[in-house]
């Protein structure tokens, strides 16, 4: 069971106290409403969700997962609907674990309304919950304070007054799943036309006892209705800019040259790529001393003189870090004064990182070269 | 006054083909009173996740060491990156942790996501206080004239855009917005991420 | 400068003293929005039909332009009631003013007499966002844009109702709004070839209406140019 965290509570209200409003939360105005037929449920829900007078997600998802043969329409501030569905659905996959057998649309309800009744109303979820267990298809709405009802059929949410209207004059009980889909399908349209907290497109989940059928926007109903005859476009440069810098993320890069090479390194002239084995290979064939560059988590090689015009290049490429190296077997070593067990940072000035991922670097580097020192 | 609109704020995120970015404006205020121009609302979680949190600066400031933290954690137990996905679900449950009392942030996620075939895909992610994950395939907006932000970004964003081309739509739709809105702008920040590199560009704008 | 928005409800300048109920009040928001661009020869101005209350829709097709002569129109969002009342008003007093003067009022003058008769009401006032648009005495396409009690300014194009946050940025950056600070002084704005500014706005509107609920149905869109007033359509979502 979650535990809220009340921490915030007393600072918060406080600053409510001194007249500062709170956020403003995303709630799916919604028409979602469900219908029992012949042989199982259909639950339907429209797919917009708003925040104040604007939409905030076009096509969103308002039917949860339950249990494989339970599924929950869901109203109400969005979040609550889908951590509130989410736990139940937690607890009764626990549930079917401990006892091997499948959920019971019931359990689902009672585990709903008493996490809702236990907030009193504050987790703002209303639900129409639905599904197919041993005893056949049920249908409930549960209300935000914990009420729920057991219907034939059922609507929630802002336009659910639209969406009953609908079920009122074309509800008959026994129907066939063509007649049911299209009449939860004709429930959810009015509420999308009709209520402008509802919108967009129409899902629909048909729940038997063989299975799910789940309809991702079984209706699309409207795209946008005119395209721009003249598109806009941006061309390169459009937007002044006052500075750049460039990180570059391959694995391993290797340059020739010298010095004054490294310095066009992030031009990207002359860049080989490989492993890191390769790029040693490709230097030792070519029989150079050289300088590596290892940056963060990435092997790059970048040949140059070990030169301060080297360290000022290096200086330019931030995160990286700097060591020198020999394609001769003599390795690192022969630079690195006193060996392994020396601090590196002098060889470190002006640069940030770590002295260890450096460390590991140049010897994940010297290893590609001689795998026995591993 | 809601307390949305107490620092000041302009977030937006879009996708592009196989790129991804996510830009910010760069003030920071307190109330009408602007006390900084060069603090971006944009933190790093790794090379390709990007979190842009909108709202009060110091519950945004607290709730990006938070996630460095728990990401910290993820490294070491996992030995790897974490998906932006799967960040995603953590902020969101993080957020809702605190319902009854919540960080006054809205975050923005960007990131990419390597899929099955390889490709590198764009994830992209709003929520609100509380947590309610709203994902896009286009663009994400937050901030203190979301409005303003979401309207230009409606009419301008296209589907697969080139790295350059995502730049500078995502640089127009910042810079717009933000003149309409007396809280947020002087100057912006675009990261624009792709499977090899991060190129981070700082936009000059109006500074009033 | 202070430009005075009413709030909607719980805010109430009856201006007599007397307490009201303080749930009640005299204003309902009926939203919709307005846009106009002008050009050098031209002027568009456009509104959607829609007219809601809270989350219903009470019709999808009541127009709020109205057109006072072949070169100027004023369109109005917001508060219906107040609206109906504003429109009437200007179209007597300017049925007036075509019986004394023999010919229409330019639409400067409209301009004027449409702040006057909102700061009439400054302590009651007409809850309705304006565009007064046409062209001008030397032919050049004019808006007028308003606050509710009758601040009043001529812009290139304007934007005002429930989709102004969502197109005004948009209109900014297409046609380039520079500030009137700028050294040295710029246009105000580029002035686009009319059907391109067509497009815009069409274009402007379709965006407004997938994020504003407000905003839908239908627009109608009047075209002014020297010839006259030409009336468009263009269906937008219903939902």
């Amino acid at each position: 069971m979650v535990g809220f965290d009340f921490d915030l509570c007393k600072r918060n209200a406080f600053l409510e106290e001194r007249g500062v409003k709170g956020p403003l939360l995303t709630k799916t105005g919604t028409t979602i409403a469900g219908v029992i037929y012949k042989d199982g449920v259909v639950l339907g829900a429209d797919t917009r969700s708003t925040a104040g007078n604007t939409v905030a997600d076009k096509n969103c998802e308002k039917i949860h997962f339950i249990a494989p043969n339970i599924y929950c329409c869901g109203a109400g501030t969005a979040a609550d609907t889908e951590n509130v569905t989410g736990m139940i659905s937690s607890q009764l996959e626990l549930h079917r674990y401990g006892t091997g057998r499948q959920s019971r649309v019931i359990t689902a309800m009672t585990l709903l309304k008493s996490h809702l009744f236990r907030y009193q109303g504050h987790v703002s979820a209303a639900l129409v919950l639905g599904g197919v267990d041993l005893k056949g298809p049920h249908l409930f709405t549960v209300y935000p304070h914990g009420s729920t009802d057991s219907l034939p059929y059922a609507t929630m949410g802002s336009g659910s007054l639209n969406a009953m209207a609908v079920f009122e004059s074309g509800y008959e009980e026994d129907m066939s799943k063509d007649s049911a889909v299209a009449l939860v399908a004709r429930a959810i349209r009015s509420g999308i036309f009709n209520d402008l907290g509802s919108g967009s497109n129409v899902d629909i989940c048909v729940i038997t006892k063989d299975g799910v059928e789940y309809k991702r926007n079984y209706e699309y109903l409207q795209g946008k209705t005119y395209q721009r005859k003249k598109p806009v476009v941006y061309p390169r440069g459009t937007a002044a800019v006052v500075k750049e810098r460039t990180i570059r993320l391959v694995d391993v890069d290797v340059l020739e040259g010298d010095a004054t090479e490294a310095i066009d390194f992030r031009a990207g002239s002359r860049i080989l790529e490989g492993e890191g084995s390769k790029l040693y290979e490709a230097m030792a064939a070519r029989g150079l001393a050289g300088c590596y560059i290892v940056p963060i988590q990435k092997v790059r090689g970048v040949k140059a003189a070990h030169s301060t015009e080297f360290y000022e290049a290096a200086k330019r490429m931030e995160r990286c870090w700097i060591r020198l190296l020999d394609s001769r077997d003599s390795g690192f070593n022969s630079y690195i004064p006193g060996g392994k067990d020396v601090p590196y940072s002098s060889y470190l000035e002006g640069f940030t990182g770590n002295v260890h991922t450096l460390w590991n670097c140049v010897r994940y580097l010297y290893s590609c070269r001689h795998p026995q020192v591993e | 006054m809601s307390i949305f609109e107490y620092n000041g704020a302009a977030i937006i995120a879009m996708a592009g083909k196989n790129c991804v970015a996510i830009g910010s404006d760069l003030r920071f205020g307190v109330q009408f009173q602007t006390l900084a121009t060069d603090y971006q609302k944009i933190y790093k979680i790794h090379d390709h996740l990007y979190l842009g949190l909108a709202g009060l600066g110091t519950d945004a400031q607290t709730l990006s060491q938070r996630f460095v933290f728990k990401h910290n954690l993820y490294k070491l137990r996992e030995e790897r990156n974490i998906k932006p996905s799967t960040f995603g679900e953590m902020v969101s449950s993080t957020l809702y942790e605190k319902r009854f009392g919540p960080y006054f942030c809205s975050p923005v996620i960007a990131g990419l996501e390597e899929a099955k075939d390889g490709t590198w895909q764009p994830y992209l992610c709003g929520m609100d206080t509380i947590g309610a994950i709203e994902k896009a395939h286009d663009f994400m907006v937050a901030g203190t004239a979301p409005d303003s932000l979401s309207g230009m970004c409606e009419s301008t964003w296209k589907p697969d855009m080139e790295p350059d081309e995502l730049f500078e739509t995502l640089s127009q739709c910042l810079l717009s917005g933000v003149d309409r809105d007396a809280l947020s702008g002087w100057g912006g920040i675009v990261n624009v991420i792709t499977k090899d590199q991060v190129i981070t560009r700082t936009l000059k704008g109006r500074m009033d | 400068m202070t430009i005075i928005v009413p709030s909607g409800t719980g805010n109430v300048y009856a201006g007599s003293g007397t307490i009201q109920h303080p749930s009640w009040s005299p204003y309902d928001e009926n939203g919709g929005t307005c846009v106009a661009v002008s050009g050098n020869d031209y002027c568009v101005v456009a509104s959607s039909n829609r007219l809601s209350t809270g989350f219903s829709i009470l019709t999808r097709d009541e127009s709020k332009i109205i057109k006072m002569s072949h070169k100027c129109v004023i369109a109005t969002a917001n508060c219906q009631a107040d609206r109906k009342t504003l429109q009437k008003t200007l179209q007597t007093r300017h049925i007036m003013y075509m019986h004394n003067h023999g010919k229409p009022m330019s639409v400067a003058a409209m301009a004027q007499l449409v702040s006057n008769t909102l700061y009439y009401k400054r302590f009651f006032p007409y809850y309705t966002y304006n565009l007064v648009c046409g062209l001008d005495e030397e032919g050049k396409g004019a808006v007028y844009t308003y606050d509710p009690v009758g601040s009043y300014e001529r812009t290139g194009y304007s934007c005002e109702g429930t989709g102004k946050d969502l197109i005004q940025p948009v209109l900014d950056n297409q046609l380039k709004a520079s500030s009137p600070l700028v050294l040295p002084a710029e246009n105000w704005m580029t002035a686009l070839p009319m059907d391109d500014a067509v497009d815009l706005v069409k274009d402007a509107f379709v965006s407004a209406g997938e994020r504003d609920i407000y905003t839908g149905d239908v627009v109608e869109l009047l075209i002014i140019t020297k010839d006259g007033v030409r009336t468009e359509h263009l269906d937008l979502k219903k939902d």
